[in-house]
């Protein structure tokens, strides 16, 4: 599941005519260098989290792996925190809990969007009315203050962080996949498929869906950095990830917390969060360039 | 268009309704006696049965959220359960810096993103193009509590500089004062919106570009720049104007962590501390005061495209 | 010279002892409170402020930064950030340092007389005079009617935060005349003058009671401020009182400065740099390291101001395997006390026993607790669970509140990795189990958990500690969450709460009552803590946070700024 992005982008090449396998790889890369870039950022970042419990050089609760708080050097490249926890193993170990719960968070609510969207789309009529409504609704409130409702109720975990990002994304996934459906539901092939005499599920999983495809897997490119963001945001706020957790946004915030001074505690975690998303924005500009015009720049 | 106008407006009543009976209801799911979380837990039980009468929080829910509504519909915004000052007070005193902080956030964000997407596009695939990119992509990048955090300490270390903090400088008491208060986090909070409206400024742009009138105005001989201005911009902003317009519901929470950092008591401050201490008349009623901003955001909006676009119809 | 300044505030209580010599030599006894104001034992040293600091300056604003909201103005029921500014609006009766227990300041009280062990004579100080303001209230000079005026209303307003003690212990209160106001207690009660000089408990004019819905944003009193501008989320102004009596070593009235900003700024980088930007006067460092790296005593100089907030490890004794007392061993066997003040506080912060270190008269001598009671010994523990029938060791689910970062007080973050490390070595496997505050604090009312780490609730005397090893806890009524239940120490803590004799025999009997409880195996395991590690801009000069009195230094206007 982690590396899906991957496996979609090279997928859907394969509708060119066959070539050489290298050979497409490189007009891939020469056509879309930044989209490459983002693609081997977020693969390398998938690689780094996978592999956490095998390169990360201790543990990440370890205590007093050296001085608390000393700079950056040959033993703890990245520093270490105030309770002498090595940072680079934090920051391995960040890359894990930050992307996880960026991935599950971001496809749950894709999925969950989607599957909305594509029956409001659809149906039409007063579900489609009241599916808009309850939209409305959930959108005349600021996005974060329904997080933060939300986690209230919950209470803090990193199973109810992957649940309120979800759910925070919900409402935007639907707009945009109900949108596409509309426009997709006058086509001729969905006359045909309805004139042969298809079921509506049918018609809206066999036959939409999969044209819808292609833009569900953009909006969740982009929306995956949102999720990463959203994380440091809820960590700042107090209702993030809990300690000890490593995640980047509980520890940028201990960082902050503690010794606003100190830069080196706080530097890499956000940089580990900027690349994220950094990775995702390109990654899903290429995908969208690609996969669908009609959506260029679109945010 | 009036009809039209009326059943919106109906619309948007009955969401608010459901809108106040969610975050009624919402609220006192949650676990946590509002009465305990002010008092702490080495009250008396007394006291906390004493704090539970005064909230009015042994009374059955319907009888708690008629009071609530007849206070809401008769202008009684009520009082806060934390502090007892009452909450249109502290809506006055923080809606202007929410206000302020908005404005300049827009403004900063049209005038940085419009531009750089015109660049962007008219510059297309030159390096000022790539250049204007990827700052663009840096910028929605950059989490925003870590940017403010830096924008409020390095100048701290290197020159000793630090921006008013801790007292709201009214623009009319002392502009300069004012500016050096609210710029820093405008210019935080509107980094990744401007790269958004670039982005799409961008490619609204370039779309429009390849239309047949631009064709035929480049083809009468007019200047290039002629025609951006006159022909191009004005139709390609339509879909960044919306975009613009639906950030200011998002940034009416997203400020909250700016508003916190930068110490400027502004509505999503409000909402934060009195979601912490479960402060239950705040919640709602800033819910419900959100709400009708939202609400008639959006029917300001559905109007002004009826302007721009005549062929858009109401049915 | 500045201490001979401070010296004049000065008043020693009379004793019960002295007070019965007294009467016997006669008539004119309370003529002669002067001189015997003072103790058998000799007094200590006069607390001073360090430097020398010059002739005073008159002028200026004070700025202090506040981390948590303010709440309302309203002097008895208030419970959050405004309680601090009380003392500078309202007067005390008197109040007693809980840090210098020998400290007295004499306040809206000019003279406290203890007959017996239960009735204290205030004699009220002529000349206190409200300050000017716009609320109707007189000019006037405060009495003993505005005395029993508060007290009257303390006990009637179950939302007092003294409402307890008032209605545990005040049997009787009354005005006598107008410059006397006598207290009695239903039986001797030795914290009854601490809460008769709580912050909670400060005397306003009679006048303002009556409105109880003004009390809640304004207020005066004949304290050397008043209340100014009040913007909820913003701050509190208060200026300075030109009415108060006290007077300055310029022979002018206090305060020399002209008022006082307290910002709301939730943020510790942006109070950081609002102190370093002088925009505020004062920054509480987070850590040992960071007051390394702020320290420059060509601009700042350090306070330790004592810290009431600090963690403690709870087990709950109604449930199994902690009603086992060699369990509750085990878990205190496996807890490194020095490895939380190495690396949580990176080498500044004190061991704390059942009383914390920050009431030094009441703590137990650090040796005592170093080689007796927080000893660190992994293999016992492990023996310890095997005794208990857990030759394996045992699992155990910890609740804490989760969201420290963001209210600005204690970090747990920074605890629980080394507590999981530290119970481990002993044979404890902790289940985190991180709450949002509400849930926490209705979770841990209910005592519906194993074990916890906690933040404490607050407390200045020794008297909430011992309670909490009690089976009536801290709140009194036996709902709180920490419970013990143990007869020879509820009787044991009820003997110390009578004491009201002297400070010297309450000293010892807090500290024999300590003993008894830790040979009990309590369920409380206080984990180190620091002082609050205070940098004060050096323009502010004779400052009373210097003097190491606790709360009680709130209520002196001393200070100036040197500008």
């Amino acid at each position: 599941m982690a590396v899906r992005p991957a496996e979609v982008a090279l997928g859907l090449e394969l509708t060119v005519p066959r070539q050489p396998l290298l050979r497409r790889l490189l007009r891939l890369v020469r056509r879309y260098p930044l989209g490459t870039l983002g693609f081997l950022i977020i693969l390398g970042l998938l690689v780094v989290g996978i592999l956490a419990p095998v390169i990360a050089p201790h543990d990440v609760n370890e205590i007093g792996v050296a001085p608390p708080l000393s700079g950056i050097s040959r033993e703890t490249p990245f520093g270490t925190d105030n309770l002498g926890r090595d940072m680079l193993s934090r920051v391995i170990w960040g890359a894990r809990i930050s992307l996880s719960v960026g991935f599950i968070a971001v496809i749950g609510g894709t999925v969950a969007g989607t599957v909305i969207g594509l029956i409001s789309g659809y149906m039409g009529g007063p579900i489609d009315s009241l599916i808009q409504r309850v939209l409305d609704s959930i959108q005349a409130f600021p996005a974060l203050v329904l997080l933060l409702i939300i986690i209230r109720v919950l209470g803090p975990s990193l199973e109810n962080v992957v649940l309120v990002i979800g759910l925070g994304i919900i409402p935007g996934v639907i707009r945009i996949v109900r949108g596409a459906v509309l426009s997709e539901k006058n086509n001729v092939y969905v006359e045909a498929a309805r004139a042969i005499g298809a079921t509506p599920v049918r018609i809206i999983f066999r036959h939409i869906a999969p044209n819808i495809m292609a833009l569900a897997i953009v909006v969740m490119t982009t929306l995956l950095g949102t999720a990463v963001l959203a994380e440091a945001a809820l960590s700042f706020l107090g209702l993030g990830v809990p300690p000890p957790n490593p995640s980047w946004g509980a520890d940028i915030n201990a960082a902050r917390n503690n010794l606003p001074v100190h830069i080196p505690w706080a530097l890499f975690p956000g940089l580990g969060i900027s690349l994220t998303v950094l990775g995702f924005n390109l990654l899903g500009d290429a995908l969208r360039d690609a996969l669908d015009p009609r959506l260029r720049g679109a945010r | 268009m009036q009809a039209f106008i009326i059943r919106r407006l109906l619309a948007g009543v009955v969401i608010l309704f459901f809108l106040s009976i969610a975050v009624f209801l919402v609220l006192r799911v949650a676990p946590g006696d509002p009465a305990l979380l002010r008092l702490g837990p080495q009250a008396t039980a007394e006291q906390v049965a004493a704090e539970r009468e005064r909230l009015g929080l042994n009374d059955p829910l319907v009888v708690q959220y008629s009071r609530w509504m007849k206070g809401i519909l008769t202008g009684d915004l009520g009082v806060s359960n934390f502090s007892g000052e009452s909450v249109a007070r502290s809506i006055r005193n923080r809606l202007p810096n929410t206000l302020e902080l908005l404005i300049m956030t827009l403004v900063l964000t049209t005038v940085i993103g419009i531009t750089a997407g015109v660049i962007s596009a008219v510059w297309r695939d030159t390096p000022l193009d790539y250049a204007v990119r990827v700052v663009a992509v840096l910028g929605l990048s950059v989490p925003a509590l870590w940017l403010a955090t830096l924008v409020l300490l390095v100048p701290l270390q290197v020159w000793g500089y630090a921006p008013p903090i801790g007292r709201v400088v009214h623009f009319f008491d002392d502009p300069w004062g004012n500016l050096r208060q609210f710029l820093p986090a405008a210019v935080v909070l509107a980094l990744g919106p401007a790269a958004a409206i670039m982005r799409l400024t961008r490619s609204s742009l370039l779309e429009v570009l390849r239309q047949d009138y631009i064709r035929t105005a480049r083809a009468k001989g007019l200047g290039e720049r002629l025609v951006i201005a006159r022909h191009a911009l004005r139709n390609a902003m339509i879909p960044p104007l919306t975009v613009l317009a639906l950030q200011f519901s998002a940034l009416l929470g997203g400020s909250v962590i700016i508003e916190q950092i930068f110490t400027l008591p502004g509505i999503g401050q409000y909402f934060f501390q009195a979601i912490f201490v479960k402060d239950f008349t705040v919640v709602q009623t800033l819910t419900l005061y959100t709400g009708v901003v939202v609400v008639l955001t959006i029917l300001a909006l559905d109007i002004a495209y009826a302007w721009l676009d005549p062929r858009i119809r109401y049915r | 010279m500045a201490s001979e300044y401070w010296q004049r505030f000065w008043r020693r209580r009379l004793g019960r002892r002295a007070f019965l010599r007294a009467t016997a030599l006669g008539a004119g006894a309370t003529a002669l409170v002067g001189a015997l104001a003072c103790r058998e034992e000799s007094p200590q040293a006069t607390p001073a402020p360090q430097a020398e600091e010059g002739p005073p300056k008159r002028g200026g604003r004070s700025r202090y930064a506040t981390f948590a909201t303010f709440d309302q103005l309203d002097l008895h029921v208030s419970v959050a950030t405004a309680a601090s500014y009380f003392p500078r609006v309202y007067n005390t009766l008197v109040s007693q340092s809980q840090q210098k227990p020998d400290f007295f300041y004499y306040d809206l009280a000019e003279t406290l007389e203890q007959p017996d062990a239960v009735t204290y004579i205030f004699r009220i100080r002529p000349g206190i005079r409200v300050a000017p303001n716009g609320l109707g209230v007189p000019e006037r000079e405060l009495d003993a009617q505005d005395a029993y005026a508060n007290w009257e209303r303390i006990k009637n307003e179950p939302r007092a935060l003294v409402s307890r003690f008032a209605k545990q212990f005040l049997a009787f209160h009354a005005a006598q005349d107008a410059r006397t106001y006598v207290m009695r207690t239903t039986e001797p009660y030795a914290w009854a003058l601490y809460n008769v000089g709580l912050m909670y408990s400060t005397i306003a004019p009679r006048e303002l009671l009556t409105n109880p819905d003004r009390l809640r944003t304004s207020g005066v009193g004949g304290g050397p401020f008043s209340f100014g501008r009040f913007v909820e989320g913003e701050g509190l102004s208060l200026e300075r009182n030109p009415n108060y009596y006290r007077k300055g070593q310029d022979g002018q009235p206090l305060p020399y400065v002209d008022g006082i900003d307290v910002l709301y700024i939730p943020d510790r980088a942006a109070r950081l740099a609002g102190f370093q930007s002088r925009q505020i006067e004062s920054y509480t460092v987070a850590n040992k390291r960071e007051l390394d790296e702020l320290m420059d005593p060509g601009k700042y100089y350090l306070v330790k101001e004592p810290y009431f907030n600090f963690m403690s490890v709870i087990m709950n004794v109604d449930r199994p395997p902690f009603n086992d007392g060699r369990v509750r061993r085990a878990v205190a066997r496996s807890i490194n006390h020095q490895q939380f003040i190495n690396v949580v506080h990176l080498g500044d912060a004190q061991l704390n026993g059942i009383v914390h270190h920050d009431l030094p008269d009441f703590a137990l001598p650090e040796d005592e607790l170093k080689g007796r009671y927080l000893v660190y010994n992994p293999q016992e523990a492990r023996q310890l669970l095997a005794a208990a029938g857990y030759p394996g060791g045992i699992k155990t689910k910890m609740v804490y509140p989760a969201e420290s970062g963001a209210t600005g007080g204690g970090d747990v973050a920074q605890y629980v990795p080394v507590l999981i490390e530290t119970l481990r070595s002993g044979g404890i496997e902790l289940e985190l189990e991180p709450l949002d505050i509400g849930r926490y604090i209705d979770r841990v009312r209910r005592r519906d958990y194993d074990t916890a780490l906690s933040l404490n609730p607050q407390y200045e005397t020794p008297e909430g500690p011992l309670d909490w090893h009690t089976s009536w806890g801290y709140a009194g009524d036996g709902l709180s969450f920490h419970i013990f239940r143990d007869p020879e120490v509820d009787a044991a803590v009820r003997r110390v709460k009578r004491i009201t004799q002297s400070v010297q025999e309450l000293v010892q009997a807090v500290r024999d009552a300590q003993r008894l409880i830790y040979s009990k195996d309590p369920s409380v395991i206080p984990l180190p803590s620091s002082s609050s590690n205070n940098l004060w801009w050096n323009f502010v000069r004779n400052n009373p946070a210097r003097l190491g009195l606790g709360r009680t230094y709130l209520f002196l206007a001393e200070w100036w700024l040197d500008l």
